[in-house]
């Protein structure tokens, strides 16, 4: 059991997120990592509610705002929680969506909690979202499960404690907002529709990107989107219907081409069903404690006299490991003479 | 004045602390001569931190130590323990010493005595008399022998490193526990079998899975915290479970070494018993 209010580290991963969004008891959406921005990879993915920069700072990195920050007036419409604990950083990114969008089913704990918090201003939103036993429960259970609940920094990190950040973009009522975490309030970027705001949102997003790859800033983008099956299926609805009228006026040729197009969109409901399936077996293994399976592995190597090969061998990579870190570090104080 | 337990030919001083200590020296090269360390006021009332050749009782090392000035503490990265560190914080000087009291147990009190009297010496001098505890334990019967003291070569090199300001690196389970290592040995249907149950309930139990299972990034995860953790020292509790020694947990070297250990005892035990029925004539137990 973790300690009351602490927040534990959890994956940056599109299968934990949209895992974790099914235990809130949202309904119909998912989360996608996003490649690229180019039309057709859009395209695919729409209709999107939202999308999330997730960025790790690496300690001591001090590049604060990369974006000026603009006219911050408070709008009422639009849900701002600011970023208050490092660790529920990316749960803060993906409710700063899902609070922000009318026409998904968020089901009956975070509408309450929405409504709750409504008039709050954006820090108390924040403290809201860290104090709530729902929310940190459901993002906790996503962490491992560890026996012992060190504060533990993400293991890719050297020495220095990492940061975390999100930056949301979610069109509301007609304009598009950027909601930075670190941020005071939301930055109205303009207006824009229900249909054209990926367009609009497409060059603020790239301009990040470069700076940040620049910067050899780490960063995820992610999008919340609504569940594929589901749009799947509706597709097929719709391409029943059209074949039942081709059928009618016997236009064969239409036929093939739609039956084509059914087909297609059914193995996509089954490439979806595969990745959840994955998605429902990485997350049990995320959450599995892996303890008496790892001591009665090296149980049965110590008895068969294996072990100690095998930490020879360790020992070895793990001094090659330091000589190159060390190695790299004279290379980069050399450069900079 | 108490008396030592073996008459010596140079009448001893009574020092408010004293135990037998190994000096190491830096150049890598390791000083076996047992000595002795002890704390006490010199003729100038000051405090004087001696580090004596017992053979002969010659001072080899005589330092006068100021209040605040240098402090004694335990070097962590040493898992073979009972190697401390005389640190001076004014100037980089560091002496290197290690425990040969047969036991352990006087360590800690023997290192916190010492620090007081480097520090307060009026109340570690006093606290010192009212315990009367001058004479360390000599001759304890253990004899240790000149060349290495009990310490393994690869212990020695880990000395040597610390030494040469080299840090010690513990391993990792990552490498330790690698698909290479692991994979051969699911294909044993014992084996496979006895790890079936600590597999997640809702992963097949078939050697496929389990190769799937430890190949798998979440596994690695769980290699590198457990590994972390084990690192932290603070896994006792869960070692006292796994039928281990909670001391034995400091790194992952040492947590193997208990396991090696461990599996070793039941070996023993297991030939013990069977010696056992063969001698009594007995049917073997099953």
């Amino acid at each position: 059991m973790s300690d009351a209010g602490q927040w534990c580290l959890i994956e940056s991963d599109p299968g934990v997120f949209t895992e974790l969004i099914r235990a809130f008891n949202v309904q119909g959406t998912q989360v996608e990592e996003v490649w690229s921005l180019d039309d057709q990879t859009l395209e695919e993915l729409k209709p999107v509610y939202g999308l999330i920069f997730l960025f790790k700072w690496q300690g001591g990195n001090d590049s604060s705002r990369l974006h000026p920050e603009a006219d911050l007036s408070v709008d009422e419409n639009v849900y701002f929680a600011k970023q208050v604990i490092n660790n529920a950083c990316a749960t803060q990114a993906i409710l700063s969506i899902l609070l922000n969008c009318p026409t998904i089913d968020l089901g009956a704990e975070l509408d309450n909690f929405k409504d709750f918090t409504r008039l709050f201003d954006p820090y108390d939103k924040g403290l809201a979202i860290t104090n709530s036993e729902l929310i940190r429960g459901v993002h906790n259970s996503f962490a491992r499960s560890d026996p012992f609940f060190l504060d533990q920094t993400d293991q890719s990190s050297s020495e220095k404690e990492d940061i975390f950040h999100f930056i949301s973009y979610v069109p509301v009522q007609g304009a598009l907002y950027e909601l930075d975490g670190l941020s005071n309030g939301p930055v109205n970027l303009g207006p824009c529709t229900g249909d054209n705001w990926l367009e609009k949102v497409r060059p603020v997003i790239q301009e990040r990107m470069s700076r940040y790859t620049s910067a050899e800033i780490r960063f995820n983008l992610l999008a919340l989107i609504k569940n594929r099956e589901d749009v799947y299926r509706t597709r097929i609805g719709e391409i029943d219907e059209r074949m039942r009228h081709a059928s009618n006026t016997n236009n064969s040729s239409e036929l093939m081409q739609l039956s084509e197009e059914r087909d297609q969109l059914l193995q996509r409901i089954e490439m979806e069903k595969v990745k959840f399936k994955r998605y429902e077996r990485e997350n049990s293994l995320r959450k599995h404690n892996f303890i008496q399976f790892i001591y009665n592995i090296i149980r049965i190597l110590a008895e068969r006299g294996e072990l100690q090969a095998h930490i020879e061998y360790a020992r070895k990579e793990m001094s090659k490991r330091i000589k190159d870190r060390a190695e790299k570090k004279k290379g980069e104080s050399g450069s900079k003479n | 004045m108490a008396t030592s337990l073996f008459p010596t030919p140079v009448p001893r001083r009574k020092y408010p602390v004293e135990f037998k200590a190994g000096k190491l020296k830096r150049d890598g090269n390791t000083n076996w001569l047992k000595a002795d360390e002890r704390k006490g006021l010199g003729d100038d009332q000051l405090m004087h931190f001696y580090w004596k050749d017992r053979k002969n009782n010659a001072v080899e090392d005589d330092l006068i130590l100021f209040p605040e000035e240098a402090e004694f503490i335990r070097v962590e990265q040493c898992t073979t323990g009972r190697v401390y560190l005389l640190n001076f914080k004014s100037s980089s000087r560091k002496l290197f010493f290690w425990m040969q009291d047969a036991k352990d147990d006087k360590d800690e009190e023997n290192v916190a005595k010492v620090n007081r009297l480097i520090n307060d010496p009026q109340a570690g001098l006093a606290e010192s008399r009212q315990q009367q505890t001058a004479t360390s334990e000599a001759g304890s019967g253990v004899q240790t022998t000149e060349s290495n003291l009990g310490f393994t070569s690869e212990q020695l090199g880990n000395l040597r490193n610390i030494l040469s300001g080299i840090q010690v690196p513990d391993v990792s389970l990552v490498d330790v526990l690698t698909p290479s290592a692991i994979g051969p040995l699911l294909n044993n249907p014992e084996i496979a079998s006895a790890l079936f149950p600590h597999l997640p309930a809702n992963i097949e139990r078939s050697p496929e899975e389990l190769a799937a299972v430890i190949q798998s990034p979440q596994f690695a995860q769980a290699l590198q915290s457990l590994s972390i953790a084990l690192q932290s020292g603070q896994l006792g509790p869960l070692l006292s479970q796994l039928g281990l020694d909670p001391s034995a947990g400091n790194g992952v070297e040492a947590f193997l070494r208990a396991i090696q250990e461990q599996a070793n005892r039941r070996h023993r035990d297991h030939e013990d018993e069977n010696t056992e029925d063969h001698s009594g004539d007995r049917m073997e137990e099953d």
